[in-house]
Parts: C-alpha cells; structure tokens; sequence
C-alpha cells in the first residue's frame, strides 16, 4: 500500500463521464479561476463533491512568483472559493502574469534569480496567511528561456522550496516540453530538484509547432492530446526516486475523447506509478543486500 | 512595484509594436526603458524565435479569453445556420496548457 493517487482535471464537459467512473478516480483538481465568481450553488456543489471524492483546487492567475505583491482581492477571493469547497490542498504556478498594467494572458517565466525567489517567497506567505495554507507550486512549460537567469531552473525550483517550505507541484508535461525545447536531461532535473517535497504531479499531452518563421519546431503543453510515453517513463521516474505518496493529475483541457480514453490514461498513470515503485523495492533490497 | 526588467519582458511578450521597436533597436528602447547595460545585454541576446513564438503562444491566450460579442436575438432565433461572429482565422492550433 503506496497511498498513492491518479485523478484527473474537473471539466463540467466531461461531468457525465467522471460520475460514473468515480470508483477509478481517486482524486479531482478543480480550475478555482473558473469559480471565483461562482453561485453559492456551485461552490456548494463543489463542496458535496469533496465530501464523496479527494478535491484540489488549482489556481492559474495569481503570478505567484513577479515582483509586485500579489493582489489582496485575488487571494481574498481564492479564500473564500477553499473556505466554501473545502479542499484538501491548494496550488499555484511559479509564474509571473502581469507587472504593473500590462496583462500578458497566461503563465510566463520570470528571470531566475534571488530577487524572483524572494518574490515567490513573499508572495506565498501572503497567500498562506490569507487563504490559510500554503499552496503547492508548480513548474511551468515556457517557449523562452527567461533572459536575465542567474541560475537553472531546478536551482531556482530548490531554493524557493528551501526558503518557503512549500510542497511541488511537479508538471511532467510542462519538464518534458522544456527538455526538448531546450535540450536538457529531464533527469538531470529531477536530481536537482528536492523530490522529497514533490507531492501532486501533473500529466498532459501536447503536440509539434512552429515558430512564426517557420525555422524551428517546438512541443508546446495544450492539454489537448493524449499523454506521450516519455511524461509516463519520468512518473515512474518520480515514484523510484520518493518515499512519500504521490497524487497524479490527468490535465486535459479540451478535444475532449469518450471517457474510456481518459480512463485508460489514468490506468496508464498507474502502472508508471506501479513500475517506478517496483524499481525503488527492487533497489532497496538490493542496497540491504549489499550492507548485510 | 514590478521592476523595470520584468515590466519590458512583459511588454516583449504581449505587445507586438513595442517587441518589433526593440528588436530593431535593441540598445535604444531599453535605455528609454532605463535599463542598465547588463539587463539590455540580456534581452538583446534571447534567441528571436523563441521570442516570437513565446509572444504568439501568449497572444492566442489573450485573445481566447476575451470576452464573445453576446448574439443578438436574431441569431438565437435563427439557430446555427448563422455564422458566429468570434474566432479569428488561424492556421495554428491555440495553446492551452498550464
């Protein structure tokens, strides 16, 4: 017994489909910028739905992790959506969205340096204070290195964790695209990175484009395609390398396929999940041998 | 307050006529912008491709969360044989992942 979890993304489009196979799905993330200004009547009918199956609630648009001070409207809002549904953890992006007046429409990477780190960090107590825990952090897929980087990715992921606390939110999507975008070892990554403190974990598909010239091909994270095999091989990855419990995410965000096809990605998730903890038994045992 | 190098990321990311300005005059725009010679020396060096096509990513966002025209009565009357107003053509797919 793991206590490990695979669950999927709560999308009223596949409502049907996810109540008839809750006894396959361990866990739901809800989108909480979809039900910020939500009725009483769906934030209640959030909050039955957590009563029956494990909830998270996932934030977008925070930009947790710019310079300017995280707005007391947007956190207060966000306290009231955990407040009312009641979900067992919470979780943002390492992501800045705005600065000043200038909205840049979704997740972008700031430079990586202390100052960002600092950033982040300020901005999670914030957050923690006012929504009354400290969310999980997630990393994000970029199609630009960020200019300006005083360190790599995973060096500035482990000093944010280091100086907060914080639990991950590991996107294996979001590692996949950035190593072939970039041309990095995703396990590389994963040695850097604190695994002990990664918790949650997203899945997702994505496919091949070009940049507007034409001259280079990047894999871009849409949530619209199938998981591919190499984000199942860094889940068992993952589950080699942690002791603790692991909750997998299935993130998918549109071109919806029948509910079976979701369903046999969850399975998918299981088995990455079931081989990488074999692999960690297997290496134990072997390690104990080996001091006997 | 958001810093000054954060803020021109910004602005290289969402507004095409200020990233089209910079890339022709890189040294220009960011002393306008009173950067120090180390930041403009960063920005100036980030590979255009990934640039443009991280600006392109984030445009398509902006533009799928902007608000539809509501359809007039007529349209709901008449049903889907009337063509919607939004969605503007594009050969590419919108990215959508977080």
């Amino acid at each position: 017994m793991t206590g490990d979890r695979v669950g999927l993304g709560w999308r009223p489009e596949l409502a049907a489909g996810i109540f008839d196979a809750l006894d396959q799905i361990d866990v739901l993330e809800v989108i909480a910028d979809n039900y910020l200004e939500a009725s009483r009547a769906q934030r209640r009918g959030l909050n039955l739905m957590a009563r029956d199956v494990a909830v998270q609630i996932h934030s977008v648009d925070l930009g947790m992790a710019g310079s300017e001070e995280v707005s007391t409207e947007r956190l207060e809002r966000l306290a009231r959506l955990v407040h009312d549904v009641e979900p067992e953890a919470w979780s943002e992006h390492l992501a800045f969205v705005r600065t000043g007046d200038i909205e840049i429409g979704h997740l972008a990477a700031p430079p990586r340096t202390e100052a960002s780190v600092a950033n982040a960090v300020r901005n999670m107590e914030r957050a923690a204070r006012i929504v009354g825990s400290l969310p999980h952090m997630e990393n994000i897929a970029t199609l630009m290195q960020p200019p300006g980087s005083a360190m790599s990715e995973p060096a500035w992921i482990a000093r944010i964790v280091a100086a907060s606390g914080c639990g991950l939110l590991l996107d294996l999507h979001n590692l996949h695209a950035n190593a072939i975008n970039f041309g990095f070892d995703p396990q590389d990554f994963l040695d850097e990175i604190p695994i002990a403190s990664v918790h949650v974990l997203h899945i997702a598909g994505g496919h091949w484009i070009s940049s507007p010239d034409g001259g280079k091909q990047y894999l871009l994270d849409d949530h619209l395609n199938e998981v591919d095999e190499p984000v199942y091989a860094l889940l068992s990855e993952v589950a080699a390398r942690a002791i603790q419990p692991l909750t997998v995410i299935l993130e998918r965000d549109g071109a919806y396929p029948p509910m079976p096809v979701l369903l046999r990605e969850l399975d998918g998730a299981r088995d990455a999940l079931a081989l990488g903890r074999r692999r960690r038994m297997a290496e134990g045992e072997k390690a104990h041998a080996g001091q006997v | 307050m958001p810093d000054r190098f954060e803020r021109v990321l910004a602005l290289l990311l969402s507004d095409a006529a200020f990233r089209r300005e910079f890339l022709a005059a890189p040294g220009v725009v960011a002393a306008q912008e009173g950067l120090s010679a180390e930041e403009t020396a960063a920005l100036a060096t980030m590979p255009v491709q990934d640039l443009e096509t991280a600006a392109w990513s984030f445009a398509c966002k902006r533009n799928s969360k902007r608000p539809r025209l509501q359809s007039p009565w007529w349209r709901n009357l008449l049903g889907r044989s009337v063509a919607t107003v939004s969605s503007p053509a594009s050969g590419k797919r919108m990215p959508n992942g977080t």
